[in-house]
């Protein structure tokens, strides 16, 4: 790789300490064994088909037309959406507007590795794994020639991380004002062994994708929806998973992401009425001041005419 | 229509829900959208119904608190400040867009035959506008990918805001005809294109939002 | 109405505002915005911390790696801070590689935690020549809306306050590393700078000076980022910088030092009463 000019660099050849720790290499067994127990419930004490709970709020980003950050535990992602500008070195006129998406993995997010600064592949994919995501729910047309940029940064990476970013996005972009056709949600299944596990951990996203030795079921999938118009914008899957597992993790995917809704819902409904409650009281400041103002001239007028 | 709150905020509307049918009664406003039969909205907001006096159709439309990410449309009055002069044209920032304040400016365009109205010919744009100068101006219909052709052919139209040449930032000049300001500072006139604003409402007269507010009480 | 004629007319919004000693947000000249601190929030991080100043917000996460010391320093490890100015925290940025100011904070961010010498970097090697710890800081600013610099200090120093390294043992002959993350010894911190950072402005033929800027009066002021960087480091005046802007009067720098060195104690406290309030808590749980 070459060597970044821009920042400061560490010795070439420095290595992640974990490398060295005992428990460092694990079999596929063993870490299974680790994350699920025979009962069928999580490291973390969920059952299988249970999500994480979420945490959501907008605004965060004062510089921003309109942010969102979200919290599923340990993954948080922040996210912030701008005004549409010039697409850069554009010529040909374009009936639909652009959106330019990036994410970006802070370099301490992932428990794993120490991420580059530089962009990797796994962030492109992402980026454009979000943009097309988006695509069909932004009205796009009302703005030819220009690009909306919603950029995402993923403070800590614990599972889940392309639909928290969505997530994060359909809210940056509803609180932002953007015109969109309806609230996009989004989430993940990992299948292991069989086993549908909604909204992975990082180590069980690790454990979907390691191909161990017997020919079952497993891989990842990702979804987002358009709830209220019943549409699905996007569908990501790796792995080897057959037909029939799929179809079903399209089901349960489908109702966790309904089940997103609500939580989506209520920051950008709480979020009218403080606006509301805002401007009301700025406009009560605004009308004392006046009537403070117009007493004093008439009390003018008085002396003026007097004197 | 579900999401309903007391405090008499008015029905608040989040993207994606359906607002009403689309039919000759109702046509989809700004911040809505129609789909198969129904308005919908697009925006976080508060739901408004307007009856035209005219066609007698409800405009439904969705007022968001934040200004819409769209962008300046043709026959918007924009606020922009002048950053370029040459013999043939003046280019400009445009910053506002009647009341609502852009986040990102946007490149205007205002040639010089679009000045003025009358004796289209002779116009001189070093003699209109001067860098920095604020103005209020039309937005043209769209011609090129990145500039807004602007118009100040109006009587209205014109400079705003301008600061005479050496005077401290932050002073402005008065105008004193349709074609010359001058500084209250250092007595200093210069030729300006100037928009017909009365000066104790300058502020008024820029923001249309305040003269809604004025005429409503 | 405001923002409208704050964007039209910048000098005269000002102008009307501080005339009458008080700024656009409400602080008077040499007060600074309140300070927020959450450390040890991203577990993937060996130490982190999440600070905000006003409104801007910075996250702080230091990475432990393990690597030979360079061939002329035998007894001396790394540590190596990185600024990141992500498009996401303000409308000027672009994405990309780190733009100019990025990289200007970088290196003062980097020269003043160096230079004082917080963190001595002999308590970082583990066998001269052979071994020692790789501190990767990473600084990443979520929200910039001035005085970054200040920011980005105080969330180093949270977090560099917070870091244990875990035991290492080294086998001279096998050269072979063993790690036990479970018995951790904390890293020393022999100082403690903090940054102050002022704008000055010029107010009708007098220069006054802001302390703790919003991205807007740094606008206002020319420049980018801040005109001027106070360091104090325990009481003790360390470092001063100026960056453009209007010139500085004898008086103006002496207040900004006053204020600077006030600053300091203070931020200093509010640090360690938010670590110790972190660490009770978590022995409550």
């Amino acid at each position: 790789m070459p060597l970044d000019y821009k920042r400061f660099n560490g010795p070439e050849d420095s290595i992640s300490y974990k490398r060295f720790t005992e428990d460092y290499i694990k079999s596929y067994d063993q870490l299974y064994q680790e994350l699920i127990d025979e009962n069928g419930v999580r490291k973390d004490g969920r059952a299988v088909d249970e999500a994480r709970k979420m945490f959501a709020i907008n605004d965060v980003v004062t510089q921003a037309k309109g942010s969102a950050y979200i919290e599923l535990k340990q993954t948080k992602v922040v996210c912030s959406v701008f005004d549409p500008r010039e697409i850069p070195h554009q010529n040909e006129f374009s009936q639909l507007g652009q959106i330019y998406c990036e994410v970006k993995f802070a370099p301490f997010s992932c428990p794993r590795k120490r991420r580059p600064h530089a962009p990797e592949a796994e962030e492109r994919a992402l980026s454009v794994a979000l943009r097309k995501a988006l695509e069909p729910t932004v009205c796009r047309h009302l703005f030819p020639n220009f690009q909306i940029d919603v950029f995402v940064y993923i403070l800590e990476h614990d599972g889940a991380c392309l639909a928290v970013a969505i997530n994060a996005a359909g809210l940056a972009l509803a609180s932002a004002a953007v015109p969109i056709y309806d609230i996009i949600t989004a989430c993940t299944i990992a299948v292991i062994d069989g086993k549908m596990i909604m909204d992975p951990t990082e180590a069980e996203e690790h454990l979907a994708i390691m191909s161990p030795e017997t020919q079952t079921n497993h891989g990842l999938i990702t979804m987002s929806t358009l709830s209220q118009l019943r549409q699905i914008t996007d569908f990501r899957q790796i792995g080897s998973l057959d037909v029939d597992c799929v179809t079903k993790a399209m089901d349960l995917l489908q109702k966790q992401c309904m089940k997103i809704v609500p939580n989506i819902q209520r920051v950008l409904v709480s979020n009218v009425i403080k606006y509301h409650k805002e401007r009301k009281k700025l406009e009560e400041e605004a009308r004392e001041r006046e009537e403070a103002l117009n007493k004093k001239m008439e009390e003018w007028k008085l002396l003026l005419n007097a004197g | 229509m579900t999401t309903n709150s007391a405090e008499g905020i008015g029905k608040i509307c989040i993207p994606g829900m359906r607002l009403s049918p689309y039919n000759k009664d109702h046509v989809a406003g700004p911040g809505t959208y129609e789909l198969r039969g129904y308005i919908y909205s697009s925006l976080a907001g508060i739901l408004k119904m307007e009856v035209d006096e005219i066609s007698k159709v409800t405009i439904v439309s969705v007022e968001s608190q934040k200004t819409p990410s769209v962008l300046p449309r043709t026959g918007d009055i924009v606020t922009a400040k002048v950053t370029v002069v040459n013999p043939r044209m003046v280019q400009c920032v445009i910053l506002c867009v009647g009341p609502s304040i852009l986040a990102r400016p946007y490149r205007g365009i205002l040639k010089k035959e679009d000045i003025k109205a009358n004796e289209k010919d002779s116009v001189n744009p070093y003699k209109c506008f001067r860098p920095g100068d604020i103005i209020l101006a039309r937005v043209l219909p769209m011609t090129e990918i990145h500039w807004y052709h602007l118009s100040t052919a109006e009587n209205e139209l014109g400079v705003a805001i301008a600061t005479a040449e050496g005077s401290p930032q932050g002073v402005s000049m008065v105008p004193i005809s349709w074609s010359e300001m001058q500084c209250p500072k250092t007595l200093v006139k210069e030729p300006r294109k100037v928009a017909k604003l009365i000066p104790e409402n300058l502020d008024q007269e820029l923001l249309p939002l305040e003269n809604k507010q004025s005429n409503k009480k | 109405m405001a923002d409208v004629y704050k964007l039209i007319h910048p000098v005269k919004f000002c102008n009307d505002y501080l005339s009458r000693n008080i700024r656009p947000d409400g602080r008077s000249f040499k007060q600074p915005r309140s300070i927020k601190i959450n450390v040890d929030s991203i577990k993937t991080a060996e130490a982190s911390a999440v600070v905000k100043c006003g409104n801007t917000a910075v996250v702080c996460g230091i990475q432990l790696e393990l690597s030979p010391p360079k061939a002329e320093e035998p007894n001396v490890g790394f540590l190596v801070t990185n600024v990141e100015l992500p498009a996401l925290c303000s409308s000027k940025l672009k994405p990309g590689p780190p733009s100019d100011q990025a990289q200007v904070v970088n290196n003062i961010v980097s020269d003043i935690v160096l230079n004082s010498k917080c963190v001595d970097l002999k308590d970082l090697c583990i066998v001269p020549d052979k071994l020692a710890w790789v501190l990767y800081c990473d600084i990443v600013c979520v929200d910039n809306d001035g005085s970054l610099v200040d920011g980005c200090i105080i969330a180093l120093m949270a977090s560099l306050k917070t870091l244990s390294l875990p035991k290492v043992s080294y086998d001279a002959e096998t050269e072979e590393i063993k790690v036990d993350p479970k018995s951790r010894t904390k890293l020393e911190i022999h100082s403690f700078p903090i940054v102050t950072s002022f704008v000055v402005y010029r107010l009708n033929q007098s220069n006054i000076i802001l302390a703790d800027p919003t991205a807007y009066e740094e606008d206002i002021c020319g420049g980018s980022g801040t005109n001027l960087i106070v360091c104090y480091n325990k009481g003790l005046f360390c470092g001063t910088q100026k960056f453009g802007g209007s010139n500085l009067s004898k008086d103006c720098q002496d207040d900004a030092l006053k204020t600077a060195k006030e600053r300091a104690n203070i931020v200093e406290n509010i640090i360690d009463v938010c670590i110790r309030n972190h660490k009770n808590s978590s022995i409550n749980e």
